[in-house]
């Protein structure tokens, strides 16, 4: 069994080696299939990250009625805790609010000069809510303008809206690019499945003598096809490793680019690839080797029949 | 050894290769099966090899009936029968001995058995010293007597051999039927399927002579008749 095992995977090997220029022209074919399938891979964990950063840093301020009281706050932001889409809900006073607006324009002499030439704080204080998923907030927001809230808050949904359509378009992007991923991947995934094909039919066509004389001293056909599927996975096996050579240096030269572009909400890849390494090139050497397997079943079927 | 019951091969769109075919070659014998080309010798050797089914009738080969034998049975089958070709079907890149190596290898028989099974075969045929010298360096009569030690290495209890002195000259073509009948005194059955009149006539040996696909005499210690 080790034995024929052995000899499948030495055949294998020299159909490999024997036709170097073909097998060359293969592995650049499923290289070029795995950097698309990679490209699309980066592309969405790049977007989710992007769309979590912006969903994590959004929080709404609603301002209570400057006439409500401390209790009536506080009753509403324990029974706003309750509620299971809401991540955070705080009571924030007016001197809080005022505290954080100059702390964040505070280097702004002309606006610190503003707030101190009042003679009132004029914030008011504020509910900040944090929801896990920003499309609950229409929800909340329905649900705290109703009657019973009128006399103690004062909503205001622009800084929600603004946030809303910054999401959706990146999603909308993201959605329009990862359509336009998929359909690129499959292109290269079928000019793969064809050049595998092709590669494995010269090989058999090659081998042709050599099968001939196998079937006459009674190879069995798992001994005659192994090789072929050897030669497959030889294929994918070196096809991800130039994936990987090519990929770290390029998201390295990348990353600044991406750093410069999405600033607050930007992810680094290398650490991302690096901790999904297992899930995204265990998927991509799959993918190679369905190919392979696909493409050499399919010349096998048609040229080993008999 | 050999059994042939009513068997037919037609190709399409009807073309009979072979009709009605009725055939019995006990173990031991030595058997020729001559006729002009076309007649339907290549036929049935590949009926006899497993290479073809017949489209009607019945073929048991030692004992097994491969009238519809399964794909996953034919290398188990064919490791108990020697096959030889005209055309040799030898690896040019391999040397003698990993010619006849490779046909155990394929079959996953270890290291140690395959390098003494090829020096026996290889010493049979009288190639001990060629062992390590390619297809190219040696005479189309050599070259047979590797396909020769190739076929034995399974110890087969048949050996059909379709023209296997129709590319040699004279001298070897004498020194591969010597082999094969050294071989068939050896106890294995020998098929031989040739057109070489002088061959038949000096074995003195039965003739089963074919003609357009029907088998038109048999005789035991028969001669060339076409």
């Amino acid at each position: 069994m080790f034995q024929n095992f052995k000899r499948i995977l030495k055949f294998g090997w020299q159909n490999f080696y024997r036709s170097l220029g073909l097998s060359v022209v293969t592995i650049v074919i499923i290289s070029l299939t795995l950097i698309s399938i990679s490209s699309l891979v980066i592309f969405k964990i790049l977007s989710d990250n992007t769309l979590k950063a912006v969903q994590a840093k959004t929080d709404v301020y609603i301002d209570f009625d400057p006439n409500v009281t401390f209790e009536q706050a506080n009753q509403l932001v324990s029974s706003l805790s309750e509620v299971p889409t809401i991540k955070e809900v705080k009571y924030i006073s007016s001197e809080e609010n005022l505290d954080n607006f100059l702390n964040t324009y505070g280097d702004n002499s002309l606006i610190a000069e503003a707030v101190q030439t009042l003679d009132n704080n004029p914030f008011k204080p504020s509910l900040m809510i944090k929801v896990d998923d920003i499309d609950h907030f229409p929800l909340i927001l329905e649900e705290l303008s109703q009657n019973k809230y009128a006399g103690i808050l004062e909503i205001d949904d622009r800084d929600f809206t603004q946030t809303k359509t910054l999401i959706n378009k990146i999603s909308e992007y993201s959605q329009k690019i990862n359509k336009a991923g998929i359909i690129i991947s499959l292109i290269f995934i079928l000019v793969a499945i064809l050049v595998v094909f092709n590669a494995i039919q010269i090989s058999i066509y090659s081998r042709h003598e050599e099968i001939t004389i196998m079937r006459l001293v009674g190879a069995s056909n798992q001994f005659i096809k192994g090789p072929f599927f050897i030669e497959g996975i030889f294929y994918s096996f070196f096809s991800l490793l130039i994936l990987l050579i090519i990929l770290y240096p390029l998201l390295v030269f990348v990353q600044p680019y991406i750093d410069n572009f999405f600033s607050e909400y930007a992810t680094n890849l290398v650490t991302e690839v690096s901790n999904n390494f297992l899930l995204i090139f265990g998927v991509e050497f799959v993918v190679a080797i369905l190919i392979n397997i696909l493409s050499a079943s399919f010349a096998m079927r048609k040229y080993l029949r008999k | 050894m050999i059994e042939l019951k009513n068997i037919s091969k037609v190709y399409p769109p009807n073309v009979y290769a072979l009709k009605n075919i009725n055939l019995e070659i006990k173990a031991g014998e030595f058997v020729s099966i001559v006729g002009q080309s076309g007649t339907g010798k290549t036929t049935l050797t590949k009926l006899i090899i497993a290479e073809e089914k017949p489209s009607e009738g019945q073929i048991i080969v030692g004992g097994w009936d491969i009238t519809y034998i399964k794909k996953n049975e034919i290398p188990y089958f064919r490791r108990q029968i020697g096959v030889v070709f005209q055309d040799f079907k030898l690896l040019k890149k391999k040397t003698a001995f990993e010619n006849v190596a490779f046909a155990m290898e394929v079959c996953g028989i270890n290291n140690k058995k395959i390098n003494s099974t090829v020096v026996k075969a290889l010493k049979l045929v009288g190639l001990e010293k060629s062992a390590d010298r390619y297809p190219h360096q040696l005479s189309g009569g050599e070259q047979q007597r590797i396909v020769i030690a190739r076929s034995l290495v399974h110890k087969p209890k048949l050996i059909v051999a379709d023209e296997p002195t129709g590319n040699l000259d004279s001298l070897n073509t004498r020194e591969i039927i010597d082999l094969l009948l050294k071989i068939n005194k050896m106890g294995t059955t020998v098929v031989l399927v040739t057109h070489n009149r002088e061959v038949v006539n000096s074995l003195n040996k039965r003739v089963i002579t074919i003609d357009q696909g029907v088998i038109i005499s048999d005789q035991n210690k028969g001669k060339y008749i076409l």
